[in-house]
């Protein structure tokens, strides 16, 4: 095979095994890899009753056809699991330096099912595995854990490691890659504390071939001009995400004060340029990437990424807090623990609400204050969360759990959909992201659908890839029409860009450079299997399908794609959204006629699964009575 | 003056595309472990190629117990047919630029004068140049202080 490595690694930790197998061919045809493979084995191999962090729950870190390759922004990491905060399809991807290395070390995939009774570490060396004791791992942080393990195994082993939040099972505990790439959402990283599985550590010394290397390297010559021609990569590469602070704070959609508006008075204080020119001593590029968006900072002895913009909202403005040297170490700080900011950001953000509003009282937190912008509690109540101590053990559930857990009309003010903590954008301020939070499988979430097209109103990609009579609608940000149509192609495009696996922000979704026809022409090059730009659309549409159904089969209906009232019945208070809200059952009505779901319960028609070669989905759902 | 490939390793971003164009180029595959150069982590922050800058002692020839390490116009190259591969050349260069591979030394012979690695670096990180004996030297001394070696 080219392009793949043609097998994936099977590890099953309850009878201490790990063994490769050929991976099936039409597995790879009809789902490509990463987010696809992962939607499918996901969907195969667990189900409602099982229990997100019990042994029958699945860990699966997948690399994709691409990956591997120059192709630029293809070092992504494709992890999933069903979910402990959620508990319906749970996936999320990370940059760095450690999916190429699946590759090389001979797999395409690492699944892992089972538990260990004591903590444990895989490593993987050139198409061999070992389960190995980590006990002296074992409550270290991901740092120390990834230098460990490279002292250990040599400097060019990857690691992707869990912190101690991912061993006390915190519902939004992340797997961190290169001390700073972070797969950070849904809880992944809890999963694999389940299983007592502290990390994994690759040597590969292997390579990928593809089947078309004149083919690749003409297409790849023409993507580095577009690349580097493109008004958007100047910017990008010195800023990275947190260029978006200024420009997404004028526009109203910087969430500020948990989610209440959307711009933050002291927004200048932490923007990108503060944050990044502040702090640099080096540029950093992920695996293989042309738009190398990550810095390096320094502050103190201590040297590391930089927050990105989800953090620098998560730790900042939705707190109120306007100090960048404290948002950088809290983001380090979450590293080396290994959470998700957004979703830890966000329970905190709840729990300050709901004790302004007198709903969350001290006897509640066991004596402690949480008031707005409290930097030294905020960083009492990472650690607290970390080590489940005190009232961090509420927080550890989420939002949604958190709010259950106290009651008293908190939940109101929980800023979730599906249990997933909404992140740094206000729908209010841009109706496609309120679209994409209710929708998103993984629950609230930006990246599922990349709806970028209507944030600054790329005009010129909207007219080529839809027409000229979404115009000029689509590419407005406050209205509301033609944004199921876009929702629905982007998160195809997302979902097949992932499954390469490739960053859907190196030119795919942001900014839009590619598109369907480079996606078919460049797995064509790289697997010399011939598929059409036709194909390419529908096999998109079989993995955005098959992980609504694993939603379905949850009992996720149209009812669940929804937001907090805040978005839809507060009118935006202030700022550049001020009067807005989201008008999302308008926006559902056209997004699942887009998709051909039933418009009134958001569930699959028979006739769409079977379309898409999804017999078997179709007859399990009628089983269970959950077709429309 | 020599052609050389000549890191700056400040500007360096880490991103490995050096070696995947070096890798593919000549070997037919994207393996960063075939690569004729490595990148490491600095202290610092950014990259650290590692590459042969055909420095001007090449203490590699000098070791070598078979001769397969010539110099050709100032280019280090290795005579695949007397390489026993023994590893002594590898030991004896202070930044490692000289490694064995597939029952062969490699190291970077300047394939060419626009060489993929440099053409594809997305920082101006590497760069081929005609570059004289002590231009050479100062960016030995200079992989030999980041590599923490000597």
């Amino acid at each position: 095979m080219y392009g793949y490595a043609g097998k994936i690694l099977w590890v099953d930790l309850t009878r201490g095994k790990a063994e490769g197998k050929e991976l099936d061919p039409s597995l790879a045809r009809n789902y490509l890899g990463g987010m696809g493979l992962c939607m499918r084995l996901l969907y195969d191999l667990t189900d409602v009753d099982t229990d997100p962090l019990g042994p029958e729950n699945v860990l699966i870190l997948a690399a994709g056809p691409v990956t591997g390759t120059s192709w630029p922004g293809s070092g992504r990491l494709q992890v999933a699991a069903k979910s402990p905060l959620t508990g319906l399809a749970g996936y999320s991807n990370s940059g760095g330096h450690f999916s190429p290395y699946i590759k090389y070390a001979g797999f395409d995939a690492i699944v892992v099912v089972g538990r260990s009774e004591k903590p444990v570490y895989l490593y993987v060396e050139n198409g061999r595995a070992e389960i190995r004791d980590a006990s002296d791992l074992w409550g270290l942080d991901t740092w120390e854990t990834e230098d460990t393990l490279r002292e250990r195994h040599g400097e060019d082993v990857r690691v992707a490691t869990i912190g101690q939040a991912g061993e006390n099972l915190v519902k939004f505990a992340a797997i961190v890659t290169g001390k700073g790439r972070v797969a950070a959402r849904a809880g992944i990283g809890a999963v694999m504390g389940s299983k007592k599985l502290k990390a994994v550590a690759l040597r590969g010394e292997g390579g990928v071939k593809v089947a078309d290397p004149r083919g690749f390297e003409e297409m790849l010559e023409e993507a580095m001009r577009k690349i580097d021609e493109s008004p958007f990569s100047e910017t990008y590469r010195d800023l990275g995400t947190p260029l978006l602070v200024l420009p997404m704070n004028v526009i109203g959609r910087f969430p500020t004060k948990n989610h209440y508006m959307g711009s933050f008075e002291r927004a200048e204080e932490i923007s990108g340029e503060k944050v990044v020119w502040g702090y640099r001593v080096a540029k950093r590029a992920c695996f293989s990437c042309r738009f190398h968006c990550k810095n390096i900072l320094k502050l103190g002895d201590t040297i590391g990424d930089h927050p990105e913009y989800e953090t620098i909202c998560a730790l900042g403005s939705n707190v109120l807090i306007d100090d960048p040297e404290f948002i950088i170490r809290m983001n380090w700080l979450c590293d080396r623990l290994g959470m998700d900011t957004i979703s830890l950001g966000g329970t905190i953000a709840w729990a300050m609400e709901c004790y302004e509003r007198g709903l969350l009282t001290k006897e509640d937190t066991g004596g402690l204050e949480i008031r707005w912008g409290d930097k030294d509690l905020v960083e009492r109540l990472v650690r607290m969360t970390a080590f489940r101590e005190g009232f961090g053990d509420v927080l550890a559930e989420g939002s949604r759990r958190a709010s259950q857990i106290i009651g008293r009309g908190t939940e109101k003010y929980a800023m979730h959909v599906k249990g997933l903590e909404i992140p740094a954008q206000d729908g209010r301020a841009q109706k496609s992201m309120g679209l994409a939070h209710a929708t998103a499988a993984r629950g609230a979430d930006h990246l599922t659908h990349s709806t970028f097209l209507d944030e600054v109103g790329f005009e010129e990609a909207i007219r080529e890839r839809y027409g000229e009579q979404y115009l000029p609608e689509m590419a407005d940000r406050f209205s509301p029409k033609y944004k199921g149509i876009m929702a629905k192609d982007c998160e195809d495009l997302a979902a097949a860009v992932s499954s390469m696996v490739i960053c859907v922000t190196a030119g795919w979704l942001f900014p839009p450079l590619f598109y369907w026809e480079d996606l078919a022409r460049l797995y064509t090059i790289v697997t010399g299997i011939d598929v059409s730009v036709e194909e390419m659309k529908r096999t998109a549409e079989r993995i955005v399908n098959i992980r609504r159904a694993y939603l379905i089969k949850h009992g996720v209906t149209r009812a669940s794609d929804s937001l907090p009232e805040r978005f839809t019945k507060e009118p935006a208070p202030t700022g550049g959204c001020k009067g807005q809200i989201v008008e999302l059952d308008q926006m559902l009505d056209e997004y699942y006629r887009a998709r051909g779901w039933d418009v009134e319960t958001g569930l699959i028609p028979r006739e769409k699964l079977v379309d898409l070669g999804l017999e078997d989905v179709a007859d399990e759902l009628a089983r269970l009575g959950k077709l429309p | 003056m020599v052609l050389a490939v000549i890191p700056d390793p400040s500007r360096c971003v880490y991103c490995f595309e050096c070696m995947l164009a070096c890798s593919s180029s000549l070997e037919g595959e994207f393996a960063p472990a075939k690569a004729r150069m490595r990148v490491l982590e600095s202290r610092a922050g950014h990259g650290l190629p590692i590459v042969c800058v055909q420095c001007p002692e090449h203490p590699c020839v000098d070791a070598c117990p078979t001769g397969a390490l010539r110099v050709e116009g100032g280019i280090v190259k290795v005579d695949e047919a007397s390489c026993v591969a023994c590893g002594t050349c590898a030991s004896a260069c202070p930044i490692g630029a000289v490694r064995v591979l597939g029952g062969r030394a490699v190291k970077c012979q300047v394939c060419s004068e626009e060489p993929p690695c440099v053409k594809i670096c997305p920082s101006g990180a590497l760069r081929v140049v005609d570059a004289p004996d002590e231009e050479r030297e100062r960016a030995l001394r200079l992989l030999i202080e980041l590599t923490g070696g000597g």
